[in-house]
């Protein structure tokens, strides 16, 4: 990946854009498993978390953690990678990030299925 | 008074190296600012380099490293500072001799914002004219002069000196994207769209900390992000 090619607006906007969801959501998440007496086991709260009303929110708040911790991976990169080998880490990162798309839609799979 | 000071000699020492020096106020006559001090140490010692010119805080000539806070020795009042004075040159910047750093990187980045503006051709009936609330809006980013306090503390340009554009160069930038009578916003912030010369500032805050002109280059920095992403 050239750096020239990289956008500096459009991830600062996907920063902004999942900072401000995760900040409405992470309270009314709170509140939801604070206020639901039998999510005492990981099996009920995953049950009570993919009920229709949650299972959107959820799946988007997921997807928006990834892309919120993708921008501070490659800031970081940005930032300490030694110089001529930039454009390499950030394409490992790109790797990575798939990989973990990959296994999200798996895990989904097989938690919906 | 006591004052350690950092001195290199390019053509003397590998690296640079603290000196001590000592004051009594009365050696002062009457000087409160720390210019003053150390145009009275430089009469003890005349090869402590530094630079200095209007001595009343507008030519931005004399900034440096100050007990760990970048500020212009001219207006910094020496009853402020804790003895020892710790002074060392403006960090992120090669030495030149003592105190005296090379700004050419600095202009270098100043010069790349293109800090001039670029308004339609001058008509012969009048002026390129402003309301006075559109001129309000410059207030606070035109007054930089350009003493390289802010950048030289900021961390995101430590880390990318070469490609970071720095506080300094992007409030400059803001202050023409900004002025109603600048014809070019669009390329300026086009521009300007870029992960290393703009979006390496993360609003640290170092840079609105050490303007010895009270100015708040962060801000400037945080609209200036907004306009770009409003633009595309
Ligand atoms: S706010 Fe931005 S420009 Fe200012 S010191 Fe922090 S990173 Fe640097
Ligand atoms: S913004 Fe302030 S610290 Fe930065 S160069 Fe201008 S006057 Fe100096
Ligand atoms: S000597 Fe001009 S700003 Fe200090």
């Amino acid at each position: 990946m050239q750096l020239h090619r990289l956008s500096g607006n459009r991830a600062f906007r996907w920063q902004r854009i999942s900072a401000f969801y995760l900040l409405l959501y992470t309270p009314l998440l709170a509140l939801w498993i604070t206020l639901t007496p039998h999510a005492t086991t990981a099996d009920n709260l995953i049950a009570s978390l993919t009920t229709t009303w949650w299972v959107i929110p959820n799946l988007l708040a997921l997807l928006l953690v990834i892309t919120h911790a993708w921008v501070g991976l490659r800031d970081i990169t940005l930032d300490y990678t030694p110089r001529q080998r930039t454009p390499l880490w950030l394409e490992a990162l790109r790797w990575l990030l798939i990989a973990v798309m990959l296994n999200l839609a798996l895990l989904l799979y097989w938690i919906l299925l | 008074m006591e004052f350690i000071i950092s001195r290199y000699n390019p053509e003397t020492d590998t690296a640079p190296h603290d000196r001590h020096y000592r004051l009594h106020q009365q050696e002062l006559d009457g000087g409160t600012m720390l210019l003053d001090a150390l145009l009275k140490l430089r009469e003890q010692d005349p090869t402590l380099a530094f630079r200095s010119s209007c001595q009343e805080g507008v030519c931005g000539s004399d900034g440096m490293n100050v007990n760990g806070q970048n500020c212009l020795s001219c207006i910094t009042p020496l009853a402020s500072l804790k003895s020892p004075i710790v002074i060392k040159p403006l960090p992120g910047l090669p030495i030149i001799k003592d105190l005296i750093v090379d700004m050419t990187l600095f202009y270098k980045h100043y010069a790349e914002a293109q800090p001039f503006l670029q308004a339609k051709p001058p008509s012969e009936a009048h002026e390129h004219l402003q309301t006075p609330a559109e001129r309000a809006q410059l207030d606070g980013l035109y007054e930089c002069v350009l003493c390289a306090c802010c950048t030289t503390s900021c961390p995101s340009f430590w880390w990318n000196p070469d490609q970071f554009l720095g506080p300094a160069a992007l409030m400059a930038a803001q202050r023409f994207v900004i002025d109603s009578r600048d014809i070019q916003t669009r390329e300026r912030l086009q521009s300007l769209d870029d992960p290393m010369k703009t979006f390496r500032c993360r609003h640290i805050q170092n840079c609105t900390a050490a303007c010895p002109k009270g100015l708040n280059p962060s801000r400037a920095i945080q609209a200036l992000k907004a306009s770009i992403a409003k633009e595309h």
